[in-house]
């Protein structure tokens, strides 16, 4: 995985950094305060895994990502125009001329990193890109119900993770329901999942319509020690299966339940000898819903993940663009935290790896970070951002490696530039310019942005 | 009676000599195979500039670099003036095709100043010897823009050329002297846009790279030459400097660029701060590295 030059942090050569992907099956952290470059070397990260024909699933927050189809694979102006900021303003002249500049600077970047047109040509035709928005048609539609509503084999090997995955639809149902969504203090979660999990053991699927119908007349006399109606009252109950009702007819929840199963075995299997690149992007959710959704796809992820035998080599690379607030310190738990500390984990001996980038090395939970194998931090403004950082950093044995010097350079460290920490290899720790992506990095994308370059894809896809 | 501006825009005037030398080379230009083609990554005005600036200097080694190598490329030597002019024009065409149309007769107004200022000192430095009158005797002969934009061109010439005997004895710089052509070349790229129709984007790039090959290509000889010839003097790159200096990276084969991020402004300063890194990064990778550091 070629990210970019390195150099000494005490000074001396340059030479390029090639990360072999093994390397992060370990994981890695990207850290850097606004504007360091985060994403831009997430996306090179991103863009090197899938040349090296490792698939990557994306979890985007921000609505970067998206910018992956924006890796056109010519030198020329007419790609970057519906691109360009003001397009169909009515300047076309101005529109043109922006995207001329873009185009040369594009040209004249790659090819001083030495990556020519060919390769950027190569990847892309090597690349199966797909853009799911869950509770959206702008990019692909995700059924995200269908850990609950699709009965999987998950069931048969792995019990454990199917409830899990289970737990979490449910949390995100109760949550659209307006009740809440925490399993270990709502009655109506855990009467769900004692009949979603029953119908799910006998092989049935545990669709909504069936369980509305299993509220009001439940199959079963009792819930833990409690009759069914001293544990939910009828009248309690009632106004469970209406809401439930209410939710099922609604035209909006229809777009949850649309789509691409939550598959991952499938999504992460190459089509036509072309390496999958996955991007979930929840740009357009609220905080809560976001969570939830993102702790269903993670559970999905940890089971998939735990069905595979063991290899030493990265098979998947799972990346997670600013995790603030899904991965936080103890005592916070939201629904992504579980999955991800686990992936963190586990996920090495399984060959997955996850990459997660934030701002902030306060957002993560220290398990994530003890875990991480390479480092990537940019930019930290504060003593306390620093101290969290150096003391995983230093390395006694290497010139400029002491923690007092490490938290010098990462005070004064430009835009664009990340001290680097492979525990894997030979010399630990170097500076590093990430190269130019080879995806036009354009920065966030709307909803509507989104459906036009799904669409377009979609259109060159048939052409 | 005076003339306005607008009896200046119908008066026919001269085929231009940018225009002229890009129609004499335009079978050479489109012939530079796709393969060859340099990317323009640097200013084509500011480089044209630097280069119509520095050739009456360059010319004058002339004699010595035939002494010097009997094989040496002439025709390229002899023809950079003409691909210089030849790649301002490729550009004109290649703006003229998308670019915002600039306002011409603010330029001219600007640059008939800039016109008439010069003529004046150089015909009282004529008067007093230090420069040849002959020389002035074209300027302001013909009508219109791009005349105008020529008769810059040539005083910002005759100063260049006689720059031995008018040093100090005129208020401009050479500097001032470089700020007007590049004057002249905007008020030419920007009449060229008026009058070009448009063409396509990609076939004007195309035809704007292939020229910019061949300038950059016979530049890069010629400067070679003189770098050979003035190595002991070390005056080499200020009569034929390069067209990429000022840019944060340099690569050619062969060459690698350090850079000291102590020599820096950021690295330079004070108390405890300053005295974190300051290192030497040696670009062996020549790779478009910066100083990692700021302030």
């Amino acid at each position: 995985m070629y990210l970019g030059a390195a150099v000494p942090p005490t000074g001396g050569s340059t030479a390029p950094l090639q990360l072999p992907p093994h390397h992060l099956v370990t994981h890695g952290v990207v850290l850097g305060m606004t504007g360091s470059g985060k994403t831009g070397l997430l996306m090179v990260m991103v863009e090197e895994a899938l040349r090296s024909q490792v698939p990557v699933i994306m979890i985007d927050v921000k609505g970067d990502l998206p910018n992956l189809l924006l890796s056109f694979p010519s030198f020329e102006p007419e790609p970057f125009v519906p691109w360009v900021e003001g397009y169909g303003s009515g300047d076309d002249v101005e529109i043109a001329a922006r995207a001329a500049e873009l185009a040369q600077e594009r040209a004249r970047q790659l090819e001083s990193w030495n990556v020519p047109l060919a390769d950027v040509a190569d990847f892309r035709a090597r690349t199966d890109i797909r853009v799911l928005t869950p509770g959206s048609s702008a990019g692909e539609p995700v059924h995200i119900f269908s850990s609950l509503e699709r009965r999987s084999a998950t069931w048969d090997a792995d019990p454990d993770a199917g409830r899990a995955a289970l737990s979490a639809a449910i949390s995100l149902v109760l949550r659209l329901l307006g009740k809440d969504p925490d399993p270990a203090k709502s009655r109506e979660h855990v009467l769900l999942s004692v009949l979603a999990e029953r119908r799910l053991e006998r092989g049935q699927s545990a669709d909504l319509g069936s369980l509305l119908e299993d509220v009001l007349r439940p199959p079963i006399e009792r819930i833990g020690a409690l009759e069914v109606n001293d544990f939910l009252a009828l009248k309690d109950r009632r106004n469970l299966a209406a809401a439930l009702n209410t939710l099922l007819a609604s035209p909006t929840f229809a777009s949850w339940r649309q789509g691409a199963s939550l598959d991952i075995r499938e999504w992460l299997t190459p089509k036509d000898g072309r390496t999958p690149a996955v991007i979930v992007s929840v740009a357009h959710l609220d905080d809560e819903e976001r969570s939830l959704v993102l702790g269903v796809l993670l559970e999905e992820i940890l089971s998939y993940t735990r069905s595979l035998p063991g290899s030493s080599q990265l098979r998947a690379l799972v990346v997670f663009d600013e995790v603030y607030g899904l991965l936080p310190p103890h005592p916070a738990n939201p629904p992504t935290k579980r999955p991800t500390v686990a992936l963190m984990k586990q996920g090495r001996a399984f060959g997955i790896g996850v990459v997660v980038a934030t701002q902030n090395p306060m957002d993560l939970d220290y398990r994530a970070l003890s875990n991480a194998g390479f480092w990537a931090v940019g930019r930290l403004q504060t003593d306390a951002d620093r101290a969290r950082v150096v003391e995983s950093l230093a390395h006694a044995d290497e010139p400029g490696g002491s923690p007092a010097e490490i938290s010098n350079v990462l005070r004064r460290l430009g835009p664009r530039w990340f001290m680097v920490r492979d525990v894997h290899a030979e010399t630990k720790t170097a500076l590093l310019k990430p190269r130019w992506a080879m995806s036009y990095l354009r920065g966030p994308m709307t909803q509507s942005e989104v459906r036009r370059l799904v669409g377009r894809t979609r259109l060159k896809a048939v052409a | 009676m005076a003339q306005s501006n607008l009896v200046f825009e119908n008066v026919p005037t001269p085929k231009l000599a940018t225009e002229e030398a890009y129609d004499n080379i335009l079978a050479e230009i489109v012939a530079v195979p796709d393969e060859e083609l340099t990317t323009v990554n640097i200013d084509v005005v500011a480089a044209v500039t630097t280069v119509i600036g520095s050739l009456p200097e360059i010319k004058a080694f002339r004699s010595s670099i035939e002494a010097e190598w009997r094989n040496f490329d002439f025709v390229q030597f002899d023809k950079l003036e003409t691909y210089a002019l030849a790649l301002n024009h490729a550009h004109s065409l290649y703006r003229g095709a998308f670019a915002p149309r600039a306002n011409v007769i603010e330029l001219a107004a600007d640059l008939g100043l800039m016109r008439d200022r010069m003529l004046s000192n150089a015909q009282s430095l004529a008067s007093l010897g230090l420069i040849n009158g002959e020389r002035l005797k074209t300027v302001k002969t013909v009508t219109g823009y791009k005349a105008l934009a020529s008769d810059v061109l040539t005083l910002g010439t005759v100063f260049k050329e006689h720059w031995s005997n008018v040093e100090g004895k005129t208020p401009y710089t050479p500097a001032e002297l470089h700020r007007s052509g590049s004057a002249a070349l905007e008020l030419l790229t920007a009449v060229g846009l008026r009058e070009q129709t448009p063409v396509l984007v990609g076939e004007a790039a195309l035809t704007r790279q292939r020229a910019f090959t061949l300038f950059v290509r016979a530049y890069d000889e010629a400067r070679r030459a003189v770098h050979y010839l003035r190595a002991k003097a070390g005056d080499a790159d200020r009569i034929a400097p390069s067209l990429y200096a000022g840019r944060t990276v340099r690569r050619r084969n062969g060459e690698q660029e350090v850079i000291d991020t102590a020599a820096a402004p950021n690295a330079s300063a004070n108390g405890a701060e300053a005295a974190a890194p300051a290192i030497i990064i040696d670009n062996r990778a020549g790779l478009p590295v910066d100083n990692p550091f700021t302030s």
